[in-house]
């Protein structure tokens, strides 16, 4: 652990790695701090796009212009890990428009369609009624038309691990399960740096900067009362649910019982039906989806999509927005605008705090803090983060060849190039080191042993249940009914782990899941937990077991 | 400029591009969705297949128990297929050997799946896919 | 007609069929597809209650821990049927089970209630208390100090047993339990390509791919007292391939207990099936309805539209795995009968999963444990009143226990199997029909 730093950047989402690469590669030392792993907060629970914003073209088109420029650069400076998702937004006839809305939507659309333009979008379409049950027959209503349109999908995971590796390799220091405890200051009030200790241990250390970031998401209110305040969020729980395959090809915006817009979105290999958004006053690490939330999200996709009934549900994803605080307002309603805060002008200079935003902007919103910071350190490099590629993103290799070449399924070979773009090679070279290389360690995605591997030596992997947001591991239905045991395995190999610990790691898998999972669990998923605690009979107590009811 | 400045300055914008597509709409016609799906299709993204709806909860059974993999060749494995084989559209043109096998192994596998697996039909999600694509 | 018919067609289905049709009845099996029988890992769990120290566990019998399972949990199959009849139904369905195994050359020494659990290593790397298990994984005792050095075979390119991992973890456990260190040593050979399980075990049937490994073998055994080897040494015929290995090598052979997928399992299963074979017991598919009369069962109806009539029934569909019990729609109920379940706490009535299942993954859950309510003539419950008086239960159906919370869901299988075939029988009016 470094003693001092130029720039301290509290939180591992994609504001804090997306700032931290920024900061890098002008030339600063900077150190990153997060408490959990990376994307484990908003990012993490966000909804995977890097939408353009279309609502806002009713309120603000900056907004939506901004939001699309910078998925364009985004595009540019990491193509690997995005994904077209195209969708359709029905059109009722009893909906607010009446039977003018197919026109309404198609003419806002158009202006939509021209700022898309910058995120390589397609001009959208008009649909009649007919056209749209083509495009997808399990719709269900009274419907005029309605529109398309698409937007790009992207793993929020792979964007912060692939912003910290860039800031790495421009110098920065990557720290995670590493909790700022506390800010430093000097007597005038000057920040001097943090006191953090890491996830586990008693010892807290300090680390000095000349300069805090406190990037911390939802949690950057609580960070900014360290010095005495500064940032007013209004935490917004957002929960989305998890079905086991992709359902539906096209993602469908759709209405809920109280008229709030929600999505049921193909999302790699699941499907998504989201979201809420709720005032939370609860506490922020321990997140679950309520009941309500889940039949509220049911009752709007079953009413459109009646088929969803019988589809299976494996999970949720809940996080919390970090919504600048304004009274008066509903959650909806609330500004996406981001904020950077100098906390200077509240007697507490050294510390700046970027708050709001959304993850399509998080490039833009990281520029904004970052040029703020140089100013004040007299560093006058420009900004390059929409210039140069993250890594992997500068070139896409062939499946075929890579199958070919390392004896692996196309299809796996896929998913490799997906996730890691030119760097494929460097992962499946490591394949070859072991018998075991090639062989898939989790069935649904497919993950292969040579991936795993690869990650935990190079992505930033403290703890087990860190594979899963940067290989997509048990993160299907199974719940990590196979592949947990055997990441584990491979896990403690690598890390020449003992047995305690190596059990120990196994749980921060299937606890992982277990959130996720718990509050749906019924119906087939039922049926897998039972397998799952089969499957793992004595490895979390063996062989003396708690007493229980 | 204020909220209330850019609010109204957004619905100006809008209004205008309302008035343009009336136009265009009288004078060109609707654009319909033909030439969307061909860009779509052109990335290996189409629609969803009519009647996968019918047959779609019953490909979502598996729970990973590996006891069909008894059903196959020693070597075979269709318990990782079931789960492996449906996802994008794109990956159907990659599964189609492995969706024929399983159809072939489809009646074993029910009899033999605690959750009453239907494998034809997660083939025929691969087939209708990859059909799909071809633009058949 | 039909004396005796039996739904589901795992350990608890067939043990009753068999227990029935001794008696005299003609039974007909009805069953749908293979279920958490034939997921085993290859032991027997009897009985073990964890809730003691290790120490403890050690030193108590097979009928204590049956005891202290009574004592512990009123919801509990044994409970139900108190103790006497516990283990008087244990011991016999186990003869019965040592009669459907031997042919398979499954089968285990008898049973011996005033035995203890065996520590039994399995192949997630642990080692897992069981009363017996299936012939091929019996020879090692972690319990008791290690004589000796075992070797840990692993086959190159596989990846469910990693002798690595496996050799330390089952070391780290014998220690714990035995108090003395267990040198384990790994032993790798290469066979071909990756089969996974399944395919090694349709493999070994063969006696040329024994050969095989003890040539690939040869020379790496040296100073072994034991090798402990994959759960895969043939399907159909285990006990050959596990013998002509025995000779080939020298060596005592003993199988870990396998996880998912598991061949024991399918070898239970498959012995199971050719014994009901073998008595001559019909069978039938999947029952989808049922018709009433008054306060019992008349008859049922298959998937495919077959009526039967029988005059006494016995419901051992298993919990979610099988299918017996589901959660849908309509709630967490029995499948079939729309029977209520309950919980070891009590009636399941939850609307959410939230309030039956608990928040880390390691606490025991409500809602597995999930199943009929029975009298103590393994009756199932409705409203406090028997739902049928010709109707029985047996095995996971029945609510009040899980098998990972205290091992013992094969005793509780052979038991109530055997006690629900009897009382079927004795159920029934006037002389049984026979065959």
């Amino acid at each position: 652990m470094p003693q001092s730093t130029d720039v301290l950047v509290i939180g591992g989402g994609a504001n804090g790695t997306g700032l931290a690469r920024d900061l890098a590669m002008r030339g600063l030392k900077v150190t990153l701090c997060e408490k959990g792993d990376l994307a484990r907060g908003a990012t993490g629970g966000s909804s995977g796009m890097i939408h353009g914003g279309p609502r806002y073209l009713l309120s603000d088109v900056e907004t939506t212009r901004h939001s699309c420029r910078d998925s364009g650069y985004i595009q540019k400076i990491a193509p690997h890990i995005l994904f077209r998702i195209p969708f359709i937004t029905p059109v009722g006839r009893n909906d607010e428009f009446g039977p003018l809305g197919v026109l309404l939507y198609d003419a806002y659309f158009d202006v939509y369609d021209r700022l898309a333009v910058a995120k390589n979008g397609i001009p959208h379409a008009r649909l009649t009624a007919k056209e749209m049950l083509a495009i997808e027959p399990g719709l269900a209503g009274d419907f005029l038309g309605g529109v398309t349109l698409d937007e790009w999908g992207i793993d929020p995971g792979r964007l912060c691990v692939l912003n910290a590796l860039d800031a790495a390799r421009h110098g920065a220091e990557i720290l995670t399960y590493t909790e700022v405890v506390g800010l430093t200051r000097r007597s005038d009030g000057q920040v001097t740096g943090a006191r953090v200790r890491s996830a586990g241990q008693v010892e807290v250390r300090e680390i000095s900067a000349r300069v805090v970031a406190n990037c911390g998401g939802p949690w950057a209110e609580r960070i900014a009362n360290l010095a005495g305040g500064g940032v007013r969020l209004r935490p917004g729980k957002g929960v989305h649910l998890i079905y086991e395959k992709r359902l539906t090809n096209f993602a469908i915006i759709l209405k809920a019982v109280d008229g709030r817009q929600m999505f049921v979105l193909p999302y790699q290999n699941e499907t998504w039906v989201g979201t809420t958004d709720d005032d939370y006053y609860g506490d922020l690490d321990d997140l679950w989806a309520t009941e309500d939330e889940i039949r509220y999200l049911r009752q709007a996709a079953e009413r459109l999509l009646p088929a969803l009934k019988d589809q299976r549900l494996i999970g949720t994803r809940t996080g919390v927005r970090n919504t600048i605080y304004r009274w008066g307002k509903t959650e909806d309603d609330l500004s996406r605008r981001h904020e950077v805060v100098d906390h200077g002008a509240l007697g507490a200079p050294g510390l700046f705090s970027l708050a709001g935003g959304k993850l399509a902007s998080y490039r833009m919103q990281a520029e904004d803090l970052s040029d703020t910071i140089c100013k004040r350190l007299g560093v006058h490099e420009p900004c390059q983060t929409h210039l140069r590629v993250l890594p992997g993103g500068d070139a896409l290799p062939d499946e075929n060849e890579l199958a070919r070449a390392y004896g692996i399924e196309p299809l796996c070979a896929r998913r490799i190039v997906h996730r890691h773009g030119s760097l494929a090679g460097a992962v499946l070279d490591v394949g070859r080191e072991m018998p075991t290389g090639f062989a898939p360690v989790c069935s649904f995605e497919p993950t292969l042993e040579c991936e795993v591997r690869y990650c935990i030596r190079n992505e930033f992997v403290a703890h087990l249940g860190d594979l899963m947001s940067r290989t997509r591991l048990a993160i299907g239905a199974c719940q990590g009914h196979d592949c947990a045991l055997r990441a584990a395995q491979i896990f403690a190999e690598e890390r020449g782990l003992n047995v305690a610990d190596e059990r120990a790691e196994l749980m921060t898998i299937l606890s992982r899941r277990w959130r996720s999972a718990r509050p749906v669990m019924t119906g087939r998923q039922l049926a897998q937990t039972e397998l799952l605690m089969t499957q793992y009979t004595g490895l979390w107590q063996p062989p003396a077991w708690v007493p229980h009811a | 400029m204020s909220s209330l400045g850019r609010s109204l300055a957004a619905k100006w914008i809008l209004a205008w591009a309302l008035f343009k597509n009336i136009l265009r709409v009288l004078v060109y016609g609707v654009r319909g969705p033909r030439d969307w799906l061909a860009a779509i299709r052109a990335e290996s993204l189409g629609v969803t297949p009519a009647g996968t709806w019918t047959y779609l909860a019953a490909t979502s059974r598996c729970i990973g128990c590996g006891i069909c993999d008894v059903a196959g060749r020693p070597g075979e494995r269709p318990s990782q297929w079931i789960v492996q084989i449906i996802r994008q559209p794109a990956d159907s043109l990659l599964a189609l050997d492995k969706a024929r096998r399983l159809a072939e192994l489809a009646p074993a596998i029910a009899h033999l799946c605690p959750q009453g697996m239907q494998a034809q039909y997660v083939s025929r999600l691969v087939e209708d896919h990859a059909r799909m694509l071809r633009g058949e | 007609m039909v004396d005796v018919l039996v739904i589901g067609g795992g350990l608890a289905g067939v043990m009753a069929a068999l227990s029935a049709q001794s008696q005299g009845a003609k039974v007909v099996l009805a069953s749908r597809s293979y279920g958490a029988t034939a997921l085993s890992t290859g032991a027997l769990d009897i009985a073990f209650n964890p809730a003691l120290s290790p120490a403890l566990q050690q030193a108590r019998t097979l009928a204590e821990h049956v005891m202290d399972l009574i004592a512990h949990r009123p919801h509990h199959p044994y409970d139900r049927m108190g103790l006497t009849t516990s283990l008087t139904a244990l011991r016999r369905g186990y003869e019965q089970l040592l009669q459907v195994l031997q042919p398979a050359g499954l089968a285990p020494p008898p049973l011996d209630l005033e035995g203890e659990n065996l520590g039994l290593p399995a192949s997630t790397g642990t080692v897992i208390p069981a009363g017996a298990a299936l012939l091929p994984h019996l020879g090692i005792d972690f319990n008791r100090p290690l004589a000796g050095r075992w070797g840990v075979l692993e086959f190159l390119g596989e990846t469910f047993h990693d002798a690595n991992r496996l050799a330390r973890g089952l070391a780290a456990d014998a220690q714990t339990l035995s108090g003395s260190p267990a040198e384990l040593i790994p032993v790798r050979v290469a066979l071909g390509e990756r089969m996974g399980p399944m395919g090694l075990a349709a493999l070994f049937d063969s006696p040329e791919y024994i050969d095989r490994l003890a040539s690939a073998l040869r020379g790496k055994m040296d100073g072994l007292a034991g090798l402990l080897v994959p759960p895969v040494l043939g399907l159909n015929d285990s006990a050959g391939a596990r013998r002509r290995l025995t000779e080939l090598t020298g060596l005592p052979i003993v199988e870990t207990l396998a996880h998912m997928p598991s061949v024991p399992g399918l070898r239970l299963q498959r012995a199971l099936d050719a014994a009901v074979k073998a008595k001559g017991i019909e069978r039938c598919g999947e029952i989808a309805a049922f018709r009433a009369a008054g306060t019992e069962l008349a008859a049922v109806t298959t998937a495919g539209g077959r009526s039967m009539a029988a005059g006494a029934y016995v419901l051992a569909s298993g919990r979610f795995v099988s299918g017996g019990v589901v959660w849908d729609e309509r709630g967490c109920r029995e499948a079939l009968f729309d029977l209520p379940v309950v919980s070891a706490l009590g009636a399941v009535e939850a609307e959410s999963p939230l309030s039956v299942v608990r928040e880390t993954p390691v606490e025991s859950h409500p809602l597995l444990t999930a199943g009929v309510a029975v009298d103590a003539q393994l009756r199932p419950l409705r409203e406090g009143r028997v739902a049928f008086a010709n109707l029985f239960a047996a095995g996971m159906i029945l609510g009040g226990f899980a098998s990972r919370y205290a091992l013992c869901a094969d005793g509780v299988a052979m038991a109530t199997g055997y006690q629900a075939g009897s009382a079927a029988v004795a159920t029934l009016g006037g002389a049984p029909c026979l065959a």
